[in-house]
């Protein structure tokens, strides 16, 4: 707050500020809470995938040792699953940008200044650069393919340029944290059909649908003890 | 090899310095400064990482050895 401009005058207003606040903290949480519901749900909707997953999970987790930063950065079944959790279902489906130059955009005129929404939802799946687009299909992400790397401005759950996410490298992190502990002591199953499961797009936030219901238990190395059906969301 | 940033995007973070310090060093204005353009084979998997693990993807190999397989992109 006490950063001046060139002029000598507060260069962030209160309301700015608090403007940033609000959104570093709303930004960090119905998006990452979603995406884990989805993660999850893609996951049990495709037990090979969730095969490789947990065995790259009991690999890393096998020993008593640490698990070291770069383990953590890795995980490359993993983050392939949510990466395509994000691309399939992003928590955001419209981002919105101020044309700075007068610009032609396939024949249609955008004049400087006004603004101009992208839409992940959309963008995720174009078929030119994301093949079978409506499938879930994590080895996109696996080398050569690396399908997000390839399509940065267009594979863009958390946005692109200057203003892409800048959360993004800790969500995932976020993400990896979660699924290594729930994955380690507890079994899931859906607990409805696998297709009713699915956004609610009338709200100003994303969310899942209600009921979004799947069944967990504690794995059986643990206490053999079953757990009630849960609300991911 | 050779590496590009995109000092449009590149906001300092100095990831790629600590992953190839012999590549990328964070200049006094607080974008990345390239040292080394076009970088041995050795320092390879260190570049990958840098650009891999590049918080705003602004890093890119953007050309690759002729003796070296070049991986496609689409």
């Amino acid at each position: 707050m006490s950063i001046k401009d060139e002029d000598g005058l507060p260069r962030f207003l209160a309301d700015e500020i608090t403007g940033m606040f609000i959104s570093m903290m709303f930004a960090g949480h119905h998006t990452t809470s979603g995406t884990a519901a989805w993660t999850l749900i893609e996951l049990l909707r495709h037990p090979e995938e969730f095969e490789a997953v947990h065995r790259e999970l009991d690999e890393l987790y096998a020993g008593e040792a640490d698990v070291s930063y770069q383990a953590l950065r890795e995980m490359p079944r993993l983050e392939s699953a949510i990466k395509e959790a994000l691309r399939l279902h992003p928590p955001l489906i419209l981002l919105l940008r101020v044309a700075k130059e007068d610009l032609d955009v396939d024949g249609f005129a955008i004049r400087a200044g006004q603004m101009v929404g992208a839409s992940p939802s959309v963008s995720n799946r174009i078929v030119e650069d994301f093949p079978d687009a409506d499938e879930f299909r994590p080895v996109r992400y696996l080398a050569p393919r690396e399908e997000d790397r390839a399509n940065p401005w267009t594979w863009i759950p958390f946005g692109a340029g200057r203003h892409r996410c800048v959360g993004a490298a800790f969500a995932m992190m976020q993400l990896k944290a979660i699924f290594s502990v729930l994955l380690l002591h507890w079994e899931f199953e859906l607990a409805q059909p696998p297709e009713t499961y699915r956004n609610d797009h009338s709200k100003m936030v994303i969310q899942l649908q209600q009921p979004c219901v799947v069944r967990y238990r504690r794995k059986a190395t643990t206490t053999p003890e079953a757990a009630p059906e849960v609300t991911p969301a | 090899m050779r590496v590009a940033v995109d000092l449009d995007l590149c906001q300092g973070h100095g990831v790629c310095e600590s992953e190839a310090p012999a590549v990328f060093e964070l200049a006094s204005n607080g974008t990345v400064t390239i040292l080394e353009e076009t970088p041995n084979e050795e320092l390879r998997s260190a570049v990958e990482a840098a650009v891999r693990y590049c918080p705003t993807s602004a890093l890119r190999i953007t050309e690759e050895d002729q003796t070296h397989a070049v991986v496609p992109t689409q």
